[in-house]
């Protein structure tokens, strides 16, 4: 019966949540907004979009949160006529719908006590009030004039005669909650005719066994009137939290007369037709079985995990060392376990790109609308999944390579068309998942980069030696350089501060990768490679000599073992294998790194691929898969080339992990530079059947 | 058979009491092969709970192959009941009485 007692502790408490849901919401908004600009008539984006706005205002009133509530109030008016079809979402509309929930995400950071809002937000909210009425037409004057309290049957008087159908289950707490369905099913009829109530009394318990102050009534009842679909569901603000409410609209003939087919039945079979409303009524919580734990705590699980990982490794090979078969299987099922579990929480942290592509359709609406661009944004692969730091992580690099592309890439409609290209431009965002990393890649159907240009931008700073010619692959990456000062080069990569280094810098702190390609006069595509976690990986655990590496399983394709001296390297460690029919660079880590110990009888050639790319690592001995959990090099290593990390066996020993993409350099190098390679002919032999061929992982 | 006679308020407050009272009416009731009778003329104050609850009795009664009966209902309660749309059952015909 209490429940009203407001508590500030409570308030205190569960503001944070309110505070990130509504930050949601307001992203829930933009992203609606943007994608209703492509269709504009789509029914259940509108809805979507309406159900965002009122479930801010919602439950900004719950916490008191008057200039949230009174602000988000006429953008959810002028939303609920949109989804009405009274009005139609102009481009025009959109824009100031935008503003408004820019206001809203502002006057919620204020909640927050991030900023302080001023005179002029307030002011500047007034006039996006005015531009809503202005923009929804007289009607929404009236409903304004008519106050928010007042939301009844008055609102909205252009609206015609509909009708509601409503299946309602009124949740247990209801009568201790101090609510009574009887007072709601009154209000419902102060909006309209009731029609074909039916009560549903099939969950009422018999005397001996139910709690008679738990609520079991459920009701269908058709509703004729004027009320819109947010007049109706007003009706249930109050039991809301526990109360199920499914509500459509009757559309054609039926509206005035009870519909033949189906009443008839739910009056003789109230509890049929119940149970099949119960069956199709979704869970209105289906956005409550989510839980949302706190980022640090989830990590703090993570590092255990890797603690776990490690320390099981340890233990197998005690257990093996013990010769025990009993224990060495037990210990080989709680390897398994925990592998699964690894494999699970991690999954926890992975979330799909597509919440930060889409932020970019408002960047790339903003900034080709003030640049005077008409440009379209795809996005593809939304649905990918990485790491949740990774995401957040690859924003800023995203924001600043997004705008580059429209701001330098990408033509204006004139151009563009004088160039014989179709008016409008094309930026496509995309990810997939490719060996083990994810594959981001903005393209754009621009101009392209003049190597030309950038060529000549770099000789004059110095970059690029008098005497020297870059290949075409290297002049692009000449982008990517520290010094290179872009600000009168054709590309004028300047962006906001941050140069194509600090990209850079800041993915390949990822361990991930990015290189650009672009054809002149066709466009640019630039590929970030990220790997999917940053916490833990599987390897391939080699050895050569008394040294261990890692090698990420993903990256390895197959293993061919080759005989001893068939593969000739130069003092470098760098060679050539033909791999049926094709030439293989390969690197040997015993020369690479100067490895001491003797050459055994037989080595092998474990195949590598990243990207496109491939290359062998020559090795002394291959131990198969092992979970690796990554510790970064301290900073005396950085020096080091090939390297990404390093990692504890399970006998503590450390095995360093090789970075596939800088060995790809180093191999590659090798048949760059030599004159006269160490060619051999020796066919490769194919090693063990279960390495042969076919990839492994 | 002496009817069960209803307390003037049948609402959520009193429920959880009267739910007492009516398994110990209906221990006494459930031999007596006849309809269970309640009588609901002092009704001055219902609810949906209170209605529920009358619902629960229903369920019980015919669990014994009987029906419930509910005699002179008072405004308050058959409002309570249009209101809920229960026109039906024990709450049909008004202030008189009528059977399932």
């Amino acid at each position: 019966m209490t429940g009203h007692d407001i508590d500030d502790d409570f308030i205190a408490q569960a503001l944070p949540a309110f505070i990130s849901e509504a930050k949601e919401q307001c992203d829930g908004l933009e992203h609606l907004l943007l994608q209703l600009e492509d269709s504009p008539a789509d029914r259940e984006l509108l809805d979507a979009l309406f159900r965002c706005a009122h479930t801010v205002k919602g439950s900004a009133g719950l916490f008191g949160l008057d200039e949230v509530t009174g602000f988000t109030h006429h953008v959810e008016s002028l939303l609920d006529r949109l989804r009405e079809g009274q009005l139609r979402l102009t481009p025009a509309l959109s824009t100031v719908l935008l503003q408004c929930n820019d206001e809203i995400r502002l006057l919620v950071a204020a909640a927050e006590g991030e900023q302080s809002p001023d005179a002029t937000s307030s002011a500047r909210r007034s006039e996006l009030v005015v531009r809503l009425q202005a923009g929804a037409g007289p009607a929404d004057a009236i409903e304004t004039g008519a106050k928010a309290g007042s939301r009844g049957a008055t609102a909205e008087p252009s609206a015609t005669a509909r009708c509601w159908r409503l299946a309602v289950r009124f949740g247990a707490d209801t009568f201790r909650n101090g609510m009574d369905p009887a007072a709601i099913l009154d209000y419902l009829r102060g909006l309209g005719r009731m029609s074909a109530l039916v009560c549903d009394t099939a969950a009422v318990p018999a005397l001996e066994d139910g709690d008679p102050e738990s609520c079991q009534l459920g009701f269908t009842l058709e509703l004729h009137g004027p009320a819109s679909r947010e007049n109706v569901e007003a009706a249930f603000d109050f039991v809301r939290d526990d109360c199920s409410v499914q509500l459509e609209e009757v559309v054609g003939t039926a509206t005035t007369a009870p519909n033949t087919n189906e009443d008839p039945d739910a009056d003789s079979h109230p509890a049929a037709h119940a149970e099949k409303s119960v069956a199709t009524a979704p869970a209105k919580g289906d956005d409550t079985r989510f839980i949302r734990v706190q980022a640090d705590r989830l990590d703090a699980v993570i590092n255990l995990l890797g603690e776990l990982v490690t320390a099981c490794a340890g233990a197998s090979l005690l257990a093996r060392g013990t010769r025990k078969g009993p224990l060495i299987d037990a210990h080989q099922q709680i390897s398994e376990l925990v592998e699964d579990v690894r494999t699970g929480t991690l999954q926890l942290r992975m979330v799909p790109i597509g919440e930060t592509f889409a932020r970019f359709r408002r960047v790339v609406r903003d900034t080709a609308s003030a640049l005077g661009k008409d440009v379209v944004l795809d996005i593809v692969g939304g649905d990918t999944e990485l790491d949740k730091s990774l995401v957040e992580r690859i924003a800023d690099p995203l924001t600043h390579l997004v705008r580059n592309a429209l701001d330098h890439g990408l033509e204006t409609a004139q151009q563009r068309e004088a160039a014989g290209k179709h008016a409008q431009g094309r930026l496509t965002l995309s990810a997939r998942h490719e060996s083990g990393s994810v594959l981001i890649r903005i393209s754009d159907d621009g101009r392209g980069i003049r190597r030309d240009k950038v060529l000549a931008r770099a000789r004059q700073q110095g970059l690029v030696a008098p005497g020297q010619t870059p290949t075409d692959d290297e002049v692009l990456d000449l982008i990517f350089r520290p010094g290179f000062s872009t600000a009168e080069a054709v590309t004028q990569l300047s962006g906001r501060g941050v140069g194509m280094d600090v990209v850079r810098r800041n993915i390949e702190a990822l361990r991930g990768s990015v290189t650009v390609h672009s054809e002149p006069g066709r466009g640019s595509n630039i590929d970030i490679r990220l790997p999917l976690t940053l916490a833990i990986i599987d390897g391939f655990l080699v050895g050569v000599g008394r040294s261990r590496f890692i090698l990420p399983l993903d990256n390895v394709e197959e293993v061919i073992e080759s005989r001893p001296n068939a593969v000739a390297c130069d003092a470098n460690g760098r060679g050539v294998v033909e791999l049926r029919g094709a030439m293989l660079p390969v690197v040997s880590l015993r020369q690479l790194y100067a490895l001491d110990g003797p050459e055994p009888a037989r080595s092998s050639v474990v195949v590598v691929q990243s990207g496109n790319l491939r290359c062998g690592v020559l090795v002394d001995a291959l131990y198969g898969q092992h979970q690796t959990v990554i510790k970064p090099l301290g900073r005396m290593f950085r020096m080091l080339r090939g390297f990404s990390g390093s990692t504890i066996l399970g006998n503590g020993e450390v095995a360093l992990i090789l970075d596939v993409s800088a060995l790809h350099q180093l191999a590659a190098d090798s048949s760059a530079r030599a004159s006269h390679p160490p060619l051999l002919t020796a066919p490769a032999e194919q090693a063990t059947p279960e390495y042969s061929e076919g990839p492994i992982a | 058979m002496t009817p069960f006679a209803l307390p003037p308020e049948l609402t959520i407050h009193g429920v959880d009491d009267l739910r007492q009272r009516l398994l110990a009416w209906s221990v006494t009731v459930r031999d007596l092969d006849e309809a269970w009778c309640v009588d609901a003329s002092a009704v001055a104050e219902a609810d949906s709970a209170g209605v529920q609850l009358l619902l629960s009795l229903e369920r019980s009664a015919s669990a014994c192959g009987q029906s419930l009966r509910l005699t002179s209902a008072s405004p308050a309660l058959t409002t309570v009941a249009e209101a809920l749309g229960l026109t039906a059952g024990p709450f049909g015909a008004g202030p008189t009485e009528s059977i399932a």
